[in-house]
């Protein structure tokens, strides 16, 4: 299950993304977490509704409201303090991420050009 | 109204749903997906995606701890309740076996079911301690053991375990009770050896070992299997082989003595301080594990009923070359991919 402090998969993290700007229902999440990830994230509706299941079962989304639109079902859901903090700590473990592999990188590519000077 | 190929594609997938949550979500899942289509998703996929989500919900409603559990630790919630049912099994036979009949040949059927027995109980206690190397060992062990037993000469513990199965099984299940206990067997093994190649593999370049290299040890494996195959009454299907008239237990101890050295190798490979020792280690398992699937394969192939020989070999060698260069691809593969990251695969509630 989802709590703060592990990881989750970028369909879920984009999803709750999508979430954090606004309410949102199914369609909307699918093609917003699409333009958010680039296009690299591309969600089916069964791959969404089981990530908004767990994410609903956990706190981090409820179902804000539901309207009938061209004879449609849709359901809005809501990101909830708990879903905002997870995330948070998410993108704070990417950003981590991110800073060991530029110091990582940068020490490399020293160690590299000393090599060749030398050489 | 007519409805259109999709529409009743999405219907169709939306059973995959339990009932409560087909109640439910059912009709906001198939208009969510129905809008996906309109809007230029493939409908196919649309559906696929449904009918895996059901699958997971009804696995997840019925074993919550399961599914919800990462992957690692669903695959030893699977090792326990398998390893109890070996050993149920073979406590079952237990009455057939113990049987005191006349002559040596019934004597060594009681100490196979003990050995087999003994193997069976350090498989549980490993599953239930989470002792990786342990139940690789024993599931190794178990499979090598009631797979030659199963067609070797004599069918000391088929027999033993059949006539016990027997008891407390419908007929017709009986003559699948070795297969089946050999195809879980199997299963039982994979398991470690899953665990037991994932972070020292992907964080050493595989022993640096060539494409070449591999084909030319796999053709050695396969010549030592074929070997085997024609001298020995432990590997082989020959009768009147020239090494017929070693006991039977004497090849087995051979073959487990194999078996052990593979073991031995894998955990060499594991704890490797330099890169050396790591492809000497690899090429060794490598080498050996070659003849011994082609063996495993070919008990399985023979105990479920298969006479012809040269089919036998053909799916043996089809396997033993299959397998461990699988085994191999995935090892480079991983190995070679960034391992940024890799550990911390996302926990998903599948």
């Amino acid at each position: 299950m989802y709590t703060v402090g592990m990881n989750i998969s970028e369909q879920v993290y984009y999803t709750l993304l999508s979430l954090f700007e606004e309410p949102r229902h199914g369609y909307d999440i699918i093609g917003r977490a699409e333009d958010l990830s680039g296009g690299r994230v591309k969600l089916s509706a069964g791959t969404l509704y089981g990530a908004l299941d767990r994410l609903e079962s956990n706190g981090a989304v409820v179902l804000d409201r539901e309207e009938i639109v061209n004879g449609r079902l849709r359901r809005f859901y809501r990101l909830t303090d708990s879903g905002a903090a997870l995330l948070d700590t998410e993108t704070e473990r990417m950003r981590q991420a991110t800073i060991a592999f530029k110091k990582v990188h940068r020490k490399a590519t020293i160690d590299t050009n000393a090599k060749a000077a030398i050489a | 109204m007519r409805r259109s190929i999709g529409e009743t594609m999405i219907s169709a997938a939306i059973k995959a749903l339990p009932a409560p949550r087909r109640a439910e979500d059912g009709r906001a899942l198939a208009d969510l997906a129905l809008e996906a289509v309109a809007g230029g998703a493939g409908v196919g996929r649309e559906a696929i995606g449904i009918v895996k989500t059901g699958a997971r919900a009804r696995i997840g409603d019925r074993f919550p701890h399961l599914s919800a559990a990462p992957w690692r630790d669903a695959t030893w919630a699977t090792a326990v309740p398998l390893t109890t049912v070996i050993v149920l099994f073979l406590i079952v036979a237990l009455p057939t076996v113990g049987k005191p009949t006349p002559g040596i040949h019934h004597l060594l059927i009681g100490y196979w079911w003990l050995a087999t027995f003994i193997a069976a109980l350090l498989a549980l206690i490993a599953a239930c301690g989470r002792l990786r190397v342990l139940l690789f060992g024993s599931g190794i062990a178990l499979s090598a053991l009631v797979g030659y037993d199963a067609y070797g000469p004599g069918g000391s513990m088929r027999s033993g375990a059949s006539h016990g199965a027997d008891m407390v099984m419908p007929p017709f299940t009986v003559a699948w009770y070795s297969p089946l206990l050999l195809v879980v067997l199997s299963f039982l093994w994979l398991l470690p050896v899953i665990a037991l190649v994932r972070p020292p593999v992907r964080t050493r370049e595989s022993g640096k070992l060539k494409g070449s290299s591999l084909g030319k040890m796999f053709a050695a494996g396969i010549a030592i299997f074929i070997v085997f195959e024609r001298l020995s009454p432990a590997f082989g299907l020959v009768p009147d082989s020239p090494l017929g008239s070693l006991s039977t237990s004497a090849s087995a101890c051979t073959l487990l003595l194999l078996i052990a050295v593979i073991g031995f190798a894998v955990a060499s490979y594991r704890r490797a301080e330099s890169q050396e020792t790591a492809t000497l280690a690899l090429a060794i398992s490598i080498l050996l594990a070659t003849p011994v699937i082609a063996w495993l394969v070919m008990a399985f192939w023979l105990t479920i009923g298969a006479t012809n020989s040269v089919t036998s070999l053909f799916v043996a060698l089809a396997f033993s070359v299959g397998v461990p260069l699988s085994a191999c691809v995935v090892l480079i593969r991983r190995t070679l991919v960034d391992d940024a990251g890799a550990d911390n695969e996302p926990t998903q509630c599948a």
